[in-house]
């Protein structure tokens, strides 16, 4: 086996405060067996508060050769890594106040898709649009009957659950649904700012 | 002379709003996410017809007023398709796929994102059956 050390350098991690964090979490690595058993221990980040810490590889590798000094290193990933440290269940909605905030933000949401489809209808004039389609169907005039307009809003809920995958299909084959993407895609936008940004330094051990 | 403008112009305006009505559509990713859903790539080029004959025919139903005499049950079977591509593209805008990830982070309830989805939905639904049933505007 070739005496280098291979340094996959991962692109984001969040992580839980209050553990250390090692090398392995940042890093794939590829090397010999008793390198290895060197760096696993390896403390890149002391337990601190939350925050967002950027480490360029190159801090990594600094870090590296204080064990290791001789044996080449090549980085194969990412320049930087971004760090996101935050407090336990920061994020996930948990608990009470969680569920609490559910329940107001979807009765935001509740409401305001109601008002906007309404002022979505009467802006585009769907009205009329419903009207000649009745007239062309049966012939006789639109007397604001119900048989378009009840389907037509069954079919609008239908519409947006089909969009987002809540329908059940045993075929779905696990293909990631548009909400799944748009998060993934925002939080990148995030990780990709703050590491350009570059977050707060590590301290030297 | 007048007669020959009047069709080059009206010409040249159809094939400018449907070329952009359906890059409007395309760019939403409302075509491409039906099609993936119903997994029948193969057919695309069937759906490229459809879509064709479809905006045609509205068209002409819309501008000649012509149509036929039928059974009243046949307003189902169309309103339904109607709501669901609607809902589609109300979903596919910018306002609804950018604001649920941005909601759900910034308030930190990932774990209720679905149920943000759900109360679009409800509320979505019974918007639009207020503004049929109860606010008929002449």
């Amino acid at each position: 086996m070739d005496n280098y050390i291979y340094l996959h350098l991962k692109d984001h991690i969040k992580r839980e405060a209050g553990q250390d964090i090692y090398l392995d979490d940042i890093t794939e690595l590829s090397c010999s067996p008793d390198v290895r058993d060197k760096l696993t221990k390896l403390v890149i980040l002391q337990e601190k508060g939350v925050g967002i810490i950027t480490l360029s590889v190159v801090e990594v590798i600094e870090l590296i050769r204080q064990f290791i000094p001789e044996i080449p290193i090549i980085s194969t990933g990412e320049s930087k890594i971004t760090i996101h440290i935050h407090e336990k269940d920061e994020y996930s909605g948990k608990g009470f106040a969680g569920l609490i905030r559910a329940f107001i933000t979807s009765l935001l949401l509740f409401i305001g898709s109601g008002i906007a489809i309404m002022y979505f209808h009467e802006d585009v004039n769907m009205h009329k649009v419903h009207d000649a389609i009745y007239t062309a169907v049966t012939g006789q005039e639109a007397t604001g009957s119900y048989w378009i307009s009840i389907p037509y809003s069954i079919g609008l809920g239908l519409g947006i659950a089909l969009f987002f995958g809540l329908l059940p299909d045993k075929n779905k084959n696990n293909k990631p649904d548009p909400l799944e993407i748009g998060i993934h895609k925002y939080k990148n936008q995030i990780n990709s700012y703050l590491s350009a940004k570059g977050g707060s330094k590590q301290k030297k051990p | 002379m007048k007669t020959f403008l009047l069709v080059i112009v009206g010409l040249s305006g159809g094939a400018l709003v449907g070329a952009g009505m359906f890059a409007f559509f395309i760019a939403l990713g409302v075509i491409e996410r039906v099609i993936d859903i119903s997994r029948t790539e193969a057919y695309r080029g069937m759906y490229k017809i459809a879509i064709l004959l479809g905006s045609l025919l509205s068209t002409l139903i819309y501008m000649f007023r012509f149509g036929v005499r039928a059974n009243k049950g046949w307003l189902l079977l169309i309103g339904l398709p109607m709501g669901i591509f609607v809902g589609m593209i109300a979903s596919a805008l910018t306002e609804v796929l950018n604001v649920i990830p941005f909601l759900s982070i910034r308030i930190g309830i990932t774990k209720w994102a679905y149920l943000l989805i759900i109360a679009i939905i409800l509320g979505k639904v019974l918007g639009s059956i207020l503004y049929w049933g109860l606010l008929k505007i002449q």
